[in-house]
């Protein structure tokens, strides 16, 4: 444990005076972050309520999936709330689309890992934006272009795949 | 790198995760292309496919819906519908819709003005909500619907055409009807903590003593409106935070009933009175004052005080009635403009 940590997890940072909490992967990699950042995990915000020693363990999460959730959490949790309607408001959502489009900008493994990152530590936006992502690749494609897209085994015999198809033109054609 | 370099990587990550995360990539999916090739991808897809809660249409071509939907139905147990018709010609919303027993939810809106009619009784034991658009509802429909929802909790319709419309409902919390086409209608709803409303002619609403917040948009003619407004206005009395535009229309025939002056507003923290039509300014004012005499007394701790009155470009008698207004009801904030 490094000797930097408070006994509950939650150690106040110099310069901001900014409450933060050490979050720490499964693969042990050690992150400090804002408490307001870190919220926006309904998880970290109830272990965090709860307190604990050496900061909050994320088993479910490794360091690299970690480190863009925390880059989405610190982007969002940054954002004031001016008030709705003025030109500042537009340009932070602006902003904020920008941002999450470049957030998604990953390999289909990393997005994988991040929609179940996101789904353990109930980050709402980030879950919504991750399969909202997923959402858009597969539409409007046909089953054998979702099927090279993602590596997905077709295990249908030809017979099976041939009655199916002829069932679902029966039903919905 | 973008995602679709990883076609190559042939460990499938994503029928790797679990089904309710599956579902919820699903969820925004047009269903015909979902029951096209998402249900022939594995039987891991076809699986989760037809255990998907969520059922979501939005059909450019009305052709077919009906009979799509119904099929779909019989395969699937949806909690969630959400049905949005653009085709030029109307249909039915499909009978198989109305006896779901799993659906919690439905949304449907429509272009070409689709009709509920449903040729049997309804089931929907589960359903809690239930949002129309630009919907028309039978009257044959009318009864089916009251007894067929023992869980609705909110009801919103938007641009529908109601008839003689009635809603009977104990479990109902929140009840919107805006901008909607009828001759009547009536509420009984005596759990409901929100209203939302557009009078155009004649409502009957009997008392909501849970009452929490309520908006009031009055449209139609005085005359149409008259015979209702002693027990719309009795029914308002326990909210805390009203918004009342253009309720000049109702309170003219108010003023002559006496039984008003039992009415109390006791609860109210917050009012807003809005889009006045009244062309002297400060006969709007005597008008005001005047009514509210007559109205429930408003109570002594209003919280908040907005009132929006048309054609009031005089600045002297802005003030005055400003004034006025502060002695009469002393909000801790208040807010009265022109437009």
């Amino acid at each position: 444990m490094a000797a930097a940590d408070s006994c509950d997890g939650i150690s106040t940072s110099g310069g901001g005076w900014e409450k933060t909490v050490t979050l720490v992967s499964s693969d042990d990699a050690r992150f400090e972050v804002r408490e307001a950042a870190a919220s926006l995990s309904q998880t970290v915000r109830r272990m965090i309520r709860a307190g604990g020693d050496g900061g909050i363990p994320l088993p479910k999460v490794d360091a690299r999936t970690l480190s863009t959730v925390l880059e989405y959490c610190n982007k969002h949790a940054a954002v004031p709330a001016p008030a709705p309607e003025s030109s500042s408001a537009e340009a932070a959502a602006v902003d904020l689309e920008w941002f999450d489009k470049e957030l998604m900008h990953v390999d289909l493994a990393t997005l994988c890992s991040l929609i179940r990152a996101a789904d353990y530590l109930e980050v709402a936006g980030l879950l919504d934006l991750t399969c909202k992502t997923v959402a858009d690749m597969i539409k409007s494609k046909t089953a054998e272009e979702i099927r090279q897209m993602f590596g997905i085994q077709n295990d249908f015999t030809p017979e099976e795949e041939e009655q199916l198809s002829r069932e679902n033109a029966g039903v919905f054609e | 790198m973008s995602p679709r370099d990883d076609a190559a990587a042939k460990r499938d990550r994503l029928s790797a995760l679990p089904d309710d995360l599956l579902h919820r990539i699903l969820r925004p999916l047009e269903a015909r292309q979902a029951a096209r090739h998402l249900s022939l991808l594995s039987r891991r897809w076809r699986r989760v496919w037809a255990s998907s809660p969520f059922v979501t249409l939005k059909d450019k071509d009305s052709a077919g819906s009906e009979r799509f939907v119904n099929n779909l139905l019989l395969l699937r147990d949806p909690l969630d519908l959400q049905l949005a018709l653009r085709g030029a010609n109307a249909i039915g919303l499909p009978d198989r819709v109305f006896t779901c027993a799993t659906l919690e939810e439905i949304s449907l809106s429509s272009r070409a003005r689709d009709f509920i009619a449903p040729k049997s009784a309804v089931c929907l034991p589960r359903l809690k909500k239930l949002h129309l658009e630009n919907v028309q509802i039978d009257p044959s429909a009318v009864e089916k619907l009251n007894s067929g929802w023992p869980s609705l909790e909110d009801l919103n319709l938007y641009q529908c055409w109601l008839g003689s419309f009635k809603i009977s409902s104990e479990s109902l919390k929140t009840l919107s009807i805006t901008a909607c086409v009828y001759d009547e209608i009536h509420v009984s709803a005596p759990n409901a903590g929100s209203l939302k409303i557009t009078v155009s002619r004649r409502v009957y609403l009997s008392a909501m003593p849970s009452l929490v917040s309520a908006w009031v948009h009055c449209v139609g003619a005085a005359d149409h409106l008259a015979p209702c407004a002693y027990d719309l206005i009795a029914a308002l009395c326990n909210a805390q935070r009203l918004e009342l535009f253009r309720f000049d229309v109702l309170l003219q025939d108010i003023v002559h009933k006496p039984a008003t002056e039992g009415l109390s507003l006791s609860n109210l923290k917050s009012l807003y009175v809005g889009e006045w039509l009244v062309t002297d300014f400060y006969n709007a004012l005597a008008f005001f004052i005047q009514r509210l005499k007559l109205l429930p007394p408003l109570p002594r701790n209003l919280e908040t005080l907005w009132i929006r009155l048309s054609k009031g470009d005089d600045v002297e008698e802005f003030r005055k009635m400003r004034s006025a207004l502060k002695e009469k009801t002393k909000p801790r904030e208040m807010e009265v403009v022109w437009f």
